[in-house]
This record gives C-alpha cells, structure tokens and sequence, in this order.
C-alpha cells in the first residue's frame, strides 16, 4: 500500500528517534551489570550516577521505546488493514506531544534531577519536569486510538458482515486498555505529585498513589506485550510458510486481555501495607485470568508453526520444530518472532509465580523480578519491537537492509544471553540478592563488612549475559542505522507480512465487536478496585513530605512552612 | 476459505505434545518456588 | 464455545485446572503454614518508635522503623523457638524489608503499618536487606535477627 510522505515521515520518526535513545538504554543495562558484579566499586562511572543511569534504562527502554512503537505499529496497522491513514493532523499533534515529553523527562534525569527510577514512588521526589514531560508522552499516546476508531466504526458501516482484521481488534483492545489505565498514573502525576513536587501541598499518601501506578503499572505490561501478540497471530504463520491454526482463539486471546489486564495490578503490591488480604488475593485470581491468552497463545501458534513444518515435510511430534525458517535473512521477523516466543515460555511461566499470593514472599523486590521481566519486555516485546522497527522503516522508506545475515542472527544472539543474564538473576534472587541496588559499592565489594560472596556467581552470570546482549544489542543498532543511511533502493510502501487462517471459522459477532467487553471490563475493574482505591484512602496515617534521593532531610519550602 | 481437499487433514498432535511439555514445566517452576516457601516456614 | 476447534477448548480446560491446583495449594500452604502476604494494620503513631518487645520467653514484638539508610533497631536478639512480630514503618522514603531465609517480605511505608509473623527455629544470623531503592545510601542498608540458644 503507499502512503503519504506525511505518514512515512511520522512513522519513521517514531521508530527511529527511541532506536536512537536505545543506544543509551542499552548501554546502562549493561552498566548495571558491571556494578552489580562488583567489577566496579563506585557510585557512578562517566559522569552517570548508578541509579541515575538505571532511572533512564527504565525509562527509555520500557517507556519511550515502548510507546513510541505501539503508537506508530498502531498507526501502521489501522492504514494496512482498514486502507485509511489516519488524521494528518492529529498524527503530528500525537508525535510532537510524545517527543516534548520525552525532552523534558530526559532532561530531568540527564541533569541529575530525576532519580527516582520509571516507578517514581513517592515520597522520592523527582524535577516537575520529569512529571510533566511523562504526562504529555501519555497524553501525546492518546489522542490516536481516538482517531483510529473513528476510522473503524466507518469501516464497520460499508464492512458489516466481514470480520474485523484481528491485527485491528489488537491495535484497538491494546490502546483502550492504555487509555483506561493511564488515566490512573496522570491522575496521580498531574494531581497528587505534581503540586507536592512544586512546593504547592506539604503531604502526598504514598499508598494511594503507590495503587493509582500500579493500576496502571500491570496493565502497561500488556500495552508493551499486545503489539508482539499481533504479530505472532497475524504474521509469524505466513513468516513460517503456513497458516494461523485459529482466528478465533486470537480473538478470545485478545478480548481476554481487554479485561483481565487492568483489574489485576494489587498483585505488585502483594507486601504492600493497607491493602487488604481479600483484595490481595480477589487480584492475585484474576491474574489467572491473564495468564488464558498466553496458554492458548502457546498451543495456538505451535499449532500454526507444526503446520508450517508439516508442509514442509516434518514427521513425528517434534520434527516440525525443526523444519522452520530461523535462518533465512529475507524472512528474518521470523527469527525475532520465534526467539522472542522461546524466551516468553520462561517470562510467562515466572509470571504465574509472581502471581501467585504468598509464593510472591519468595520472590519480591529480589533480582528474580528483573530475571523474570528481561524474558518478558526484553525478550518478545523488545525482540519484536526491534524486528519490527527494521521491517517497517525499511519498507515505507524504500530501503533494503543492511548486512542482512548480521541482522538474522541477533535476536539468537541476544536470547542466549537473556537466558544466561536471567538465569543469574534469578538464582541470585531466591537467595535474597536485591533488586534496584548498587551491589558493587557494598554487598559485592570484598573489602566491605556486607560482602556477600555466595552473590558472586549470581552476579557473573549476570554480567557474561549482560555483555552478550549488549554485542547484540549494539549489532542491531549498526544493522538499524546502517539500513537508516543507506540509498533507497526499492518501492516506499507499507506492507506487512499477513497470514491466512486454517480454520475459517464463521464471524461471532460476540468476537467481533466490543461493546460487550467493555462492559465486563468496567464492571470487574470497579469490583476490583474500588475496596482497593477504600483501603489506600482509609487506612494509612498523615501523608509524607517530599524527600530527594540524597538526603534524609524532607524538603520545606517558603510555602511548605 | 475451506481447506483443500489436497490438502491431509491436519491434527495438531505436535503441538499438543508441546503444550503438554509446556504445563510441565509451568508446574516445575511453580511447585519448585511452592515447597522452597514451605521449607522457608 | 461450541464453535472453538476442540483443541483450543482443551488448553482452556487444562488451565483452569492447573489454576485450581495452585489455589488451592495456596489455602493449603495459608491454612496448615500460615503462609501469607503480610497483615493489613490501620495506621498507628505507637508503632513509629523502634522497639522490641518480649511478650513471653518465646514471644516478641519488633516494632521495625525504616529510614535513610538504616533499620533501627539494627541488631535483634532473639532466642531459638521464639516466635517475632515484626511491626514495619518508614520515617522517609519506601524501603524494604526482606529476611530472605523466611519468606518475611515487606514494604515500609510512610503513614502506614506493615506486619508479618516470623518463626525462628534454627539459630544464625538473619539478615533484614532493604530492596527498595531509597536515595543514594541504599546499598548500605542492612540489619540483622540474631538468633541464639537462650542463656542456661
């Protein structure tokens, strides 16, 4: 299909401008690793502060990065699929939102101001300007789901009896979800930390606002997830040579997500004071509930990669596995596609520990947490995040990639060593390593009465996994870049890989549209959170003035006195 | 779209090989955290 | 349902049995064990000073202030058997509060009381390690339960 240079144009920057940020994203991951395993025994390194470089790894990694691409993959999915770019205007207002709020957040953290990590609990208190700048990205990331159902509900008009394009339905469910959930974390940004981090109110309940993240937090999670999921529906079957084993059960995949992804978020806060038990565990069961689209995400797609073997010429219950395409350089989304669902067997299947109440004692706050969530977000999301930023620029701009053979054997590369970087992680975690700490300074420091030697193997692994991804990491970077300065070589279109089904089944207009859904979303999310939003209103004491990460003096201000 | 009668009807046994494999593991990984709690008691 | 391929149908089935297993080998674990997440209090000032309680020769109370950058009290004795109460509270910032060996894990919260109940029954050093990032002497925060065979 071609589009206008404006939506080339705007696509492309959205792509380009996070891979770009990437490079230092990428770079204080591995950081942390190099502190962590005690090779460095300082508090910062370059002129970057640990838990300042740690504060932008979060936050470029799994939030600019993040949304940036949902919103252009979005933009690129919707024109695909229902032939109609969106609003010229609008996809400009969008993008120069996002692009001034991520200026201002990165400015905050870049000049030391923000170190207060992509969680921002209070009462660490970061520059207005990190609050401000997150609020206009989230707001900038709004405004076009709105445009795309416009352009939807006049698609539904001429196109009554034809079943929605499921990547449609999954643009659309991920980005009301965003919506939905967000409109917690601006209330508690714009609302509750805002004024406090100015000086205008004296005491922010830190429960309340700890909730009003989290109802956001999980369901972010998903935001990230649900584009990798249209891909591996809607995409990954053709990529293989076959056929998407079931339209339907991505649908249920979906609408499952529409309302199990928000009313699920207490399970982050399972050691959390003032939330109930019963809430606590009402939550924890809905994340059950979260955990269908995954098992039939896995059944599904093996299904659909067994039949792409079998007509290859597979036998026997395992030799389809082998008869896939990971190595073809012209069919490489494939390789992101698949690797990316290797390393999520092992993300999701933590995810249920996670979720599961009391067994969260074991693992809370650990370096479990972040084992768990680089076979998550750095492994399918950012696999298919990377692949996809390739395919895509490279074809609305008209461009082949470059070293192709290099760019096939990344995400390869860069699972072998999530695995290795997660196994360490997590081994270290369930002997009481922490999260979200400068272990060299201390823990891992041999002259240091807290040195904690059974940590050492833990953190090593960590870091051998740590160098590997970041040599991938940085390839991707070269092959990404490479392509972005390369002469145009082919037709500018935009195309993406479609797949087409095996059963056919008839449309269910209950699959196919979403009033209903979003009724039960509503109705579980106000079940679930109202004794929630009760509890973190009524049982904490006097709220906390604001302190800054360097010192136990809280801030009083002229006005605060 | 019917499939094409050339076409061998296609059962997934593959994949339910390694959807059976695959609730294994989820039940290691999770029994495995359960009885390092219990033992934690 | 009827019109979902029979295998699909079957993964549905197959989670939500497996989902089951796991609730209920959580009640078991909370009713035979007593393994759960941490009490819910509504706040109380008593708690906000440092203190230890001994209640009985096996029972005691640990009121646990978090601040920046250490736990106070720092060093807890206690006898083998006894059974603690720790009372969890910040003066700042959200710290943590993990004794990685008893599954106790928790958050300190300004304004907010946190409470778990832990059961001693193996003499050693247990250290209390703060895993929430809380400024810039984080990495420094740490105290121990020290467990010992009570004098004869």
């Amino acid at each position: 299909m071609k589009i206008s240079n404006s939506l080339k144009r705007v696509i492309i920057l959205e792509l380009s401008i996070p891979v770009a940020l990437l490079i230092l994203g990428i770079y204080h991951g591995l950081m942390q690793t190099i502190y962590r395993a005690g090779i460095l025994h300082q508090t910062s390194f370059l002129k970057l502060e640990y838990y300042q470089g740690l504060t932008l790894h979060g936050v470029i990694n799994a939030l600019v990065l993040t949304t940036f691409f949902a919103v252009a993959f979005g933009h690129a999915t919707i024109a695909f699929y229902l032939k109609k770019e969106p609003d010229r205007r609008w996809t400009w207002i969008s993008f120069w939102l996002m692009v001034a709020g991520a200026v201002l957040a990165a400015w905050a953290m870049l000049a030391g101001k923000a170190s207060v990590l992509y969680t921002f609990y209070p009462p660490l208190k970061a520059h207005p300007f990190f609050y401000l700048g997150a609020a206009l990205l989230i707001v900038g990331s709004w405004i076009p789901l709105f445009n795309w159902a416009r352009i939807y509900v006049a698609w539904k008009k001429d196109n009554k009896e034809n079943k929605t394009p499921l990547a449609v339905i999954g643009t659309l469910v991920n980005f009301i979800v965003w919506f939905v959930c967000t409109l917690a974390v601006a209330y508690e940004v714009l609302v509750l930390l805002l004024p406090w981090a100015m000086g205008f109110t004296t005491a922010v309940n830190v429960t309340l606002a700890r909730t009003l993240f989290w109802f956001f937090g999980h369901a972010l999670v998903y935001f990230w997830l649900l584009p990798a999921y249209i891909m591996f529906y809607t995409m990954l079957p053709k990529l293989a040579g076959g056929k998407l084993y079931s339209d339907l059960a991505g649908r249920i995949a979906f609408f499952s997500f529409l309302i199990y992804s928000i009313p699920v978020g207490v399970h982050h806060q399972f050691s959390d004071p003032s939330i109930s038990r019963g809430i606590k565990f009402f939550q924890g069961f809905l994340t059950y509930g979260v955990a269908i689209p995954s098992f039939i995400t896995a059944f599904t797609i093996a299904a659909s990669l067994e039949y792409a073997g079998r007509q290859r010429g597979a036998k026997g219950w395992f030799g389809w596995m082998v008869k896939l395409p990971y190595l073809d350089p012209d069919r490489y989304l494939f390789a992101y596609l698949i690797s990316g669902l290797i390393l999520f067997i092992f993300g999701g299947l933590t995810g249920i520990v996670n979720a599961s109440y009391s067994l969260n004692n074991v693992v809370h706050n650990t370096a479990w947490i972040p084992g768990h969530f680089h076979m998550t977000v750095a492994g399918p999301v950012f696999l298919a995040i990377i692949g996809m930023s390739t395919y895509l620029y490279s074809k609305t701009a008209g461009k082949r990639v470059f070293l192709p053979k290099l760019n096939v054997i990344i995400p390869y590369l860069w699972s072998i060593g999530v695995l290795i970087f997660s196994t360490g992680l997590m081994w270290g975690g369930l002997i009481g390593e922490p999260r979200r700490t400068n272990l060299g300074m201390t823990y891992l420091n041999r002259d240091n009465p807290l040195f904690h030697p059974e940590w050492v193997p833990t953190t090593t692994l960590a870091l051998c996994g740590g160098i590997i991804m970041f040599i991938a990491g940085m390839m991707f970077i070269l092959v990404f870049f490479g392509t972005l300065f390369s002469k145009r070589k082919e037709e500018a279109i935009l195309e993406l890989p479609v797949s087409e089904v095996y059963h056919d089944e008839k449309r269910i207009p209950l699959f196919d549209k979403f009033q209903p859904w979003l009724v039960i979303m509503a109705v579980i999310i106000v079940l679930a959170y109202t004794p929630a939003v009760i509890n973190a209103t009524q049982n904490p004491g006097p709220g906390a003035p604001p302190f800054t990460p360097d010192s136990p003096v809280p801030i009083v201000t002229e006005k605060t006195k | 779209m019917e499939t094409r009668d050339d076409e061998e009807q296609f059962f997934p046994h593959g994949a339910v090989a390694f959807f059976v494999l695959f609730v294994a593991l989820c039940l290691v990984i999770w029994y495995g955290i359960y009885f390092l709690m219990l033992a934690r008691t | 349902m009827a019109v979902l391929d029979k295998y699909e149908r079957r993964v549905l089935i197959s989670l939500g049995a497996t989902v089951a297993l796991f609730i209920f080998s959580i009640l078991y674990a909370k009713g035979r064990y007593k393994s759960d997440v941490p009490e819910c209090l509504p706040f109380n000032k008593a708690y906000t000073e440092p203190k230890v309680n001994k209640i009985d020769s096996t029972t005691y109370q640990v009121f646990a202030v978090a601040q920046m950058w250490q736990f106070q009290p720092a060093e807890i004795y206690v006898p083998v058997g006894s059974v603690v109460d720790f009372f969890l509270t910040s003066k700042d910032v959200v710290h943590g509060f993990d004794i990685a060996e008893k599954n106790a894990n928790m958050m300190a919260v300004y304004g907010n009381i946190n409470k778990t109940t832990v059961k001693f029954e193996k003499p050693g050093v247990y250290n209390i390690t703060c895993h929430e990032y809380c400024g810039i002497g984080h990495q420094n925060m740490q105290a121990r339960v020290i467990v010992n065979y009570p004098e004869q």
